[in-house]
């Protein structure tokens, strides 16, 4: 069951039902059954897992709470190994084998045995890293741990967040989650409108440019140069209309029931580099990440021996940033990994680690170039003008996600560098998209890009809300009418969103 | 206090630290400048900043920076 499916909006009507009819202080209870029984219909094998997760972080948070400091940092270290092991071996099991293999081939040694397979369950990605930084809060005092087991049930997979995020944080989501809410027809409208703009996003921009991408880069050696580099930037915007449509029917499904979840996406395609991107884009991941693991290594011992090196043998100035290059060169490794147990998004975390540092690293040298040739950060021009280089710096990293191998995606960017555009046509352009296809892609996109545009400016539901009841009436229609008539609706609108496969 | 001052001054000049309460929730300071002022504040200081000390109640001023230093200087 997907939540772009019909089977979910009536799933989500029967719970909002039930939820607004039972007693107040039996809500939560109502979202703790929903959310088992929407887990149960995605996969019942799989439920063992979500059970482990959630006792185990039970367990460990109740116990911190009465032992010293020396045990807690033992319970705590016992509760991420135990996790974390569980989604190594589930997730990892398969790439770590076949490359001990690999290995086991080039120097004749003894191949293990392959037969045994495992089954990541759904989520499991995104509700560990939830339910860690739950135990690393209560190990910090940040939060107090939960007494009832089947409140942290609900905490660790509360329905619509629990395939694909947003990542959240126990002190935001947890009281939201317990509390009990009456019915506010503004939670109501609003969360029906941002459904529908998720809807409107994944069925007429997302599913649409969907096949366009995968035919580009499964049929690579059929197209130039050109039409592999418009690959990698339809896949930017076909990624970002699927997982932000995705967050927009799961935020927009927890606020019927008056729960916000955290935001995680503030307009990335207007960031002015690669670093500022990823503070923009999928920020319940990177701030995850930069908690949980940027600062743990960049203080560590190693990261402080790395920075003493860097100042003896360079400068001090430069020896300041080596901890913090540490740091990012292991968390950009374990984002790719995060991502997909393959080496193409290794090399893709590993590139975009390396664009980010070059960039820290080089600060100094674009300081004097910008005073060199009279540039000033607040020159408009100039902001523009890297606002496109982030984008196409971002799109272009897109060719190791793409390409079905690393092998290929190596193959597509020496063809992308050494060729040069035999014919430049409509289908070279627009591979598998009629006329009229263009069209409704163009209108989804151009309003897409004018709502990001208002956004800046003001949230644009406030902007609707102000109007009068006949124009949101209108509003309303018209995303529905879109939807229906230039929404694609087969096959590839029913195969789920591309991050729910992390 | 005027050590920090300086240190927070040297890394980020436009922001006023007198004044500013809402520096990593507000994300005034972002991660590279933790990373860079932990090490500042260690090596002036003579403390050792833990895991356990990032976090935004006493990164979020100067002041409560400062009351942290205190805090790990009367530790040991």
């Amino acid at each position: 069951m997907t939540v772009n499916s019909i089977t979910f909006f009536v799933f989500l009507l029967c719970t909002v039902i039930i939820y607004y009819s039972v007693k107040p202080k039996h809500q939560w209870i109502c979202l703790c059954i929903a959310s088992y029984i929407f887990y149960i219909l995605t996969g019942v094998s799989t439920l063992v897992y979500i059970f482990i997760t959630t006792i185990t972080t039970y367990i460990a948070t109740n116990w911190m709470q009465s032992v010293t400091k020396k045990r807690k940092r033992k319970i705590l270290t016992g509760l991420l190994l135990l996790n974390f092991g569980v989604l190594l071996v589930l997730k990892y099991y398969g790439f770590m084998l076949f490359n001990i293999n690999r290995i086991a081939g080039i120097v004749n040694s003894v191949r293990l045995d392959d037969s045994l397979t495992f089954v990541a369950p759904l989520g499991i990605s995104y509700y560990t890293l939830q339910s860690m930084g739950y135990a690393i809060d209560v190990y910090k005092s940040k939060c107090k741990p939960e007494r009832n087991i089947f409140k942290v049930a609900l905490f660790v997979g509360f329905f619509p967040q629990m395939t694909q995020g947003p990542i959240g944080r126990f002190k935001d989501l947890a009281s939201q989650l317990y509390a009990s809410h009456k019915f506010e027809y503004r939670n109501f409208s609003f969360g029906c409108q941002r459904i529908l703009w998720g809807l409107f996003k994944k069925t007429i921009i997302a599913d649409r440019l969907s096949p366009v991408v995968r035919n580009i880069f499964t049929h690579y050696g059929s197209y130039d140069n050109l039409t592999l580099f418009l690959g990698c930037v339809y896949m930017t915007i076909q990624i970002y209309a699927d997982f932000s449509g995705y967050m927009d029917i799961v935020c927009g499904a927890a606020e019927i029931f008056g729960i916000k979840l955290a935001e995680n996406f503030k307009t990335p395609f207007f960031s002015s580099s690669l670093a500022e991107y990823w503070r923009r884009w999928h920020i319940t991941l990177s701030g995850w990440f930069r908690d949980y693991l940027f600062y743990p290594l960049s203080i560590s011992k190693a990261a402080v021996k790395f920075g003493k090196f860097g100042k003896k043998h360079f400068s001090v100035s430069i020896g300041k940033m080596f901890p913090a290059i540490f740091a990012l060169s292991i968390v950009w490794f374990a984002t790719g990994l995060w991502h997909d147990a393959s080496w193409r998004y290794i090399l893709w975390g590993v590139a975009n680690g390396i664009i980010i540092i070059s960039s820290i690293w080089l600060e100094p040298l674009f300081k004097k170039t910008k005073l060199l040739f009279h540039i000033k950060d607040s020159c408009k021009g100039w902001h523009r003008l890297q606002v496109v280089r982030t984008f196409l710096i971002v799109s272009l990293l897109k060719v190791f996600p793409g390409a079905s191998s690393t092998k290929e995606s190596l193959i597509i960017i020496k063809r992308m560098i050494t060729e040069f555009p035999v014919s430049i046509n409509y289908k070279s352009i627009f591979p598998q998209l009629c006329h009229s296809e263009l069209c409704y892609l163009v209108f989804g996109i151009v309003i897409f890009a004018g709502v990001s545009f208002y956004q800046r400016k003001e949230p644009v539901r406030e902007y609707i809300a102000r109007q009068v009841f006949p124009v949101r009436v209108m509003v309303y229609l018209g995303m529905i009418a879109s939807i229906l008539l230039f929404g694609v609706f087969g096959t590839d609108a029913v195969g789920g969103f591309e991050y729910a496969q992390y | 206090m005027k050590e920090l001052m300086v240190i927070l001054n040297e890394l980020r000049p436009e922001v006023d630290f007198s004044t500013e309460t809402n520096l990593l929730d507000g994300g005034i300071l972002d991660s590279f400048d933790m990373v860079s002022l932990i090490g500042d504040i260690n090596d002036t200081f003579e403390v050792e900043l833990t895991f356990d000390d990032i976090d935004a109640d006493n990164f979020n001023s100067a002041e409560a920076m400062w009351s942290m230093i205190e805090r790990l200087k009367s530790e040991g």
